[in-house]
């Protein structure tokens, strides 16, 4: 496998007369664990659906693992073996939990593995005591849950999240900083997201988008000390 | 020279036919996004509502222009109040619920006034272009369909009335917040719609033997073209107006009026699938 | 299958068989085919819009397609075998490239309600006008308005003399149905059925998981467009004559709204809808004090404001209820069945 598994090309995005995503250069190496962060409108989660395939770029290209993916329809991105949860939770409301995990097991274990697959997540996710529930009941930070589960149910060895941590407990929130550290030993991710706790608690490099464009990428740390930063999140002129 | 005339005329009734028959609906699609599926039904009441009034003594563009919509227009406020309005926001259903009501409405009409055709006839009579024979009663309708738009874009950019209803069609909420009420403006909206339909049953039944079936020949044109036009009432209603009639009109008269009405189901077909969202969901977006 | 739906199958065969046995105590043969046959098409649509979420204002065209495929091709063989596998192919065919022309267009919802309407009133109309004798398919003159009639009906597999009319064709249309019910449970417990729901419920974020939309609800609907044109093939042998009115408006509505009043959480609602509703039409058309139309309409509005699931899950509903003691779960509105219901 090539050290470098994503990268976009002079990404762009436009919508009409506003360019949401502008000349984004960017790479991502293997088992990295990669934040985006910016403030609202800054074009993380327009870039973020140009990679998934919910979006097709106005200009650039995007690579996975040496494929250029650029305009491939979800269902073939996520064929590769890449794992998605949106912006808003995408579940199957009407089926149960263990249903939700197992539709996403099969794809990758066939028939017989599935049901053990789904087990294990189940599990792992702690959501064994409602497994038989009916998603659409369930809370919100539940459901985020279930989520993460049809997303690593299908082994995806790249993942990408937007905004996993929202609307959660601190509690829950901990406990997602554990799941993705754990899901880092085996896949690489993309995490877009605000909670500036969370995303020190999982480390790694982050990427600071501002009005479409990469304004810098650095250990978290360092973007948090940095005063640019600073000032695009309070408004100022960057 | 007189072919091309009588062409153009052609044409621009079979546009204003559509258009006649698919007024009512837009109005209520494009508002409320309520499919009302006994539409065809409503036109038919229209037509009886006329034919009555007229055989009854009253002069016979009171009947049409009047009575007929007064009359389905209360009709419509009824089932508004007793069905509709418990169903907003349920597309699917008061598709269901609207179909149940047009079998009720034919076999109602079928109890009242018996399967046999009943009619009037056109007030206008016809006259000759060159070689041509043509329908005098065709310009009265090319002409009422024309003030039905004009008619219609006025009422909705000029009045307040127009400017209350296109406000809650893109937000309920904030149209209840400014102190109007929703349910009221759906309530009249529906009236207006029904009244249009009665019209345009009221000004067609002079041209056929008015059965109670009659709507049901109607309600799957007048929906297609109104699905096709897209969320704009008046626009999306005139552009696809605008292709079928040329498209129907055309084929008509190159193979005959089966192949007309099979190129228009066609071209339907095509628009949609190129078109998803109707015409006004690519072209005139925003437009009324 | 999970041993929840697996017993459910087997109670419901044995229900079939019972009514199978009795029912002919109660109607006459000829009325109950019709009924049987009304409720296979009924289960077809169900099978798309109850678990596909595909909401097909067209099914009767398949329906009709399957009854002329069988008219056309018993006229010029003789024999009814190869018209019966072709009455289900070709509706099969057909649905599944109308279904790939709209699914992979993105069509959805009502969009796909009209092009579905479209199609049925395309075939209904061109039936209505091939009238003359030019419009012949090898010794089956399509007839126009008026239909194809005399054409060999049902028969024994091999012996054309043998022929399956009354109450053997009752039997085995009976049999067919129920054959045609668990193969579709089948279906609807495996993978592909378990798909098929989910994209009902989330079609985007089955895609997201790696699944070709498109693609299954394709098959499904051709699916469904098989099984109609196989209620059309056995209509054609109980009728003794194929009409252009199989395609009509008034069919495709009559299909759903058996589906809705028999509800659309499961198989067995819209067969009990079609059955049902089927029975009324032929009851009310014997009586001339009320207009068919007007209790078929009232009945249609009066379930859609009181009992908007329709008739058999609100029952199920009310029997769990009762059984358990405490409020069973309950889904609002019209959606659909799970794989395993």
């Amino acid at each position: 496998m090539a050290d470098v598994i994503l990268e976009t090309r002079r990404l762009t995005m436009r919508f009409g007369g506003v360019t949401a995503v502008d000349n984004v250069d960017f790479k991502l190496r293997r088992k990295e664990l990669r934040c985006l962060i910016g403030p609202n409108g800054a074009g993380k989660t327009t870039f973020f659906r140009c990679l998934t395939g919910i979006l097709k770029p106005t200009s650039g290209e995007v690579m996975i693992d040496d494929v250029e993916t650029t305009g491939w329809e979800p269902q073939a991105v996520a064929r590769l073996g890449i794992g998605i949860k949106t912006q808003v939770p995408s579940v199957m409301d009407g089926l149960s939990v263990r249903e939700n995990i197992w539709l996403s097991a099969y794809r990758v274990s066939g028939a017989r593995e599935a049901a053990r697959t789904a087990g294990e997540v189940i599990e792992r996710l702690g959501l064994g005591d409602i497994s038989r529930a009916i998603v659409g009941r369930l809370a919100h930070g539940e459901r985020q849950r279930v989520e993460l589960g049809i997303v690593i149910a299908a082994r995806p060895w790249l993942v990408l999240l937007d905004e996993p941590a929202a609307g959660m407990t601190g509690e829950e929130v901990e406990r997602m900083a554990g799941l993705i550290r754990e899901i880092n030993r085996d896949a690489a991710l993309i995490i877009v997201e605000h909670d500036m706790q969370f995303i020190r608690s999982i480390a790694g490099k982050v990427t600071v988008f501002s009005q479409g464009a990469v304004l810098m990428e650095d250990h978290v740390d360092a973007v948090m000390a940095d005063a640019r930063v600073r000032d695009v999140y309070l408004g100022k002129k960057a | 020279m007189d072919f091309a005339v009588v062409l153009t005329l052609d044409i621009l009734y079979s546009i204003a036919v559509l258009v006649l028959i698919s007024a009512g609906l837009a109005v209520v699609f494009g508002m409320m996004r309520v499919i009302n599926l006994a539409h065809g039904e409503f036109m038919m009441m229209g037509g009886y509502a006329t034919i009555v009034a007229t055989k009854a003594g009253v002069n016979i563009y009171v009947s049409m222009l009047i009575v007929a919509p007064i009359v389905v227009g209360l009709i419509g406020l009824v089932i508004e109040r007793l069905v509709i309005r418990f169903l907003y926001g349920r597309l699917v259903d008061t598709m269901l619920a609207t179909w149940g009501l047009s079998l009720a409405l034919t076999g109602i009409a079928v109890m009242i006034f018996g399967n046999t055709t009943t009619g009037v006839s056109t007030p206008i009579a016809g006259f000759t272009l060159g070689a041509f024979q043509v329908n005098g009663y065709n310009f009265f309708i090319i002409i009422v369909s024309i003030l039905i738009m004009i008619g219609g874009y006025l009422a909705l950019r000029y009045t307040r009335l127009g400017l209350v209803a296109r406000g809650t069609m893109q937000s309920s909420d904030m149209a209840a917040a400014l102190g109007y009420s929703p349910g009221r403006v759906y309530m009249a909206t529906f009236v207006v719609g029904s009244a249009l339909a009665g019209l345009a049953g009221g000004v067609l039944a002079p041209l056929v033997g008015l059965v109670p079936t009659w709507g049901s020949a109607y309600i799957a044109k007048a929906f297609i073209t109104v699905i096709s036009g897209g969320a704009s009432i008046v626009t999306g209603m005139m552009s696809s107006a605008v292709i079928f009639g040329l498209v129907s009109q055309v084929f008509t008269l190159l193979s005959g009026p089966v192949i007309g009405e099979v190129a228009l189901l066609v071209t339907a077909i095509v628009l949609l699938r190129l078109l998803p969202q109707g015409i006004t969901g690519r072209f005139f977006k925003g437009r009324l | 299958m999970a041993g929840s739906g697996m017993r459910d199958v087997l109670w419901v065969l044995a229900a079939g068989v019972v009514v199978m046995l009795v029912a002919p105590f109660v109607l006459n043969y000829y009325t109950l085919t019709l009924l049987l046959i009304y409720g296979m098409l009924a289960m077809s649509l169900g099978l798309i819009w109850g678990f596909g979420g595909i909401l097909c204002f067209g099914q009767a065209a398949f329906y009709g397609l399957g009854a002329y495929a069988y008219a056309i091709s018993a006229a010029n063989i003789g024999e009814s075998t190869i018209p019966m596998l072709l009455a289900v192919a070709l509706p099969f065919v057909f649905a599944g490239l109308l279904g790939a022309m709209m699914f992979y267009g993105r069509l959805s919802d009502v969009y796909l309600g009209v092009i579905t309407l479209v199609v049925t009133l395309i075939f209904f109309r061109f039936m209505n006008t091939t009238a003359g004798p030019e419009y012949t398919i090898g010794k089956a003159r399509l007839g126009g308005f008026n239909g194809i009639p005399g054409y060999q009906t049902l028969n024994v597999p091999g012996d054309p003399g043998a022929y399956i009319y009354d109450s053997s064709l009752y039997y085995v249309t009976f049999v067919i149905l129920l054959v045609v019910y668990v193969l579709v449970r089948l279906l609807l417990a495996s993978p592909f059925g378990r798909i098929a729901v989910a994209i009902r419920e989330n079609e985007s974020r089955v895609e997201l998981m790696g699944y070709d939309a498109r693609l299954r609800k394709t098959v499904l609907f051709a699916i469904g467009g098989g099984i109609a044109g196989l209620a059309g093939a056995l209509f054609a042998s109980w009728a003794e004559i194929v009409t252009p009115g199989m395609f009509s408006l008034g069919q495709s509505a009559e299909i759903i709204i058996w589906c809705i009043v028999g509800g659309l959480g499961t198989l067995v609602g819209p067969v009990l809808g079609a059955a049902a509703l089927g029975y009324l039409k032929f009851a009310l058309g014997q009586q001339t004090a009320v207009d068919n139309q007007l209790v078929m309409g009232a009945i249609l509005v009066v379930v859609v404001l009181v009992l908007p699931r329709g008739v058999v899950p609100s029952l199920m509903t009310v029997f769990a209820r009762l059984r358990r003691g405490r409020p069973a779960r309950r889904r609002r509105g019209r959606s659909g069945g799970r794989a395993d219901g």
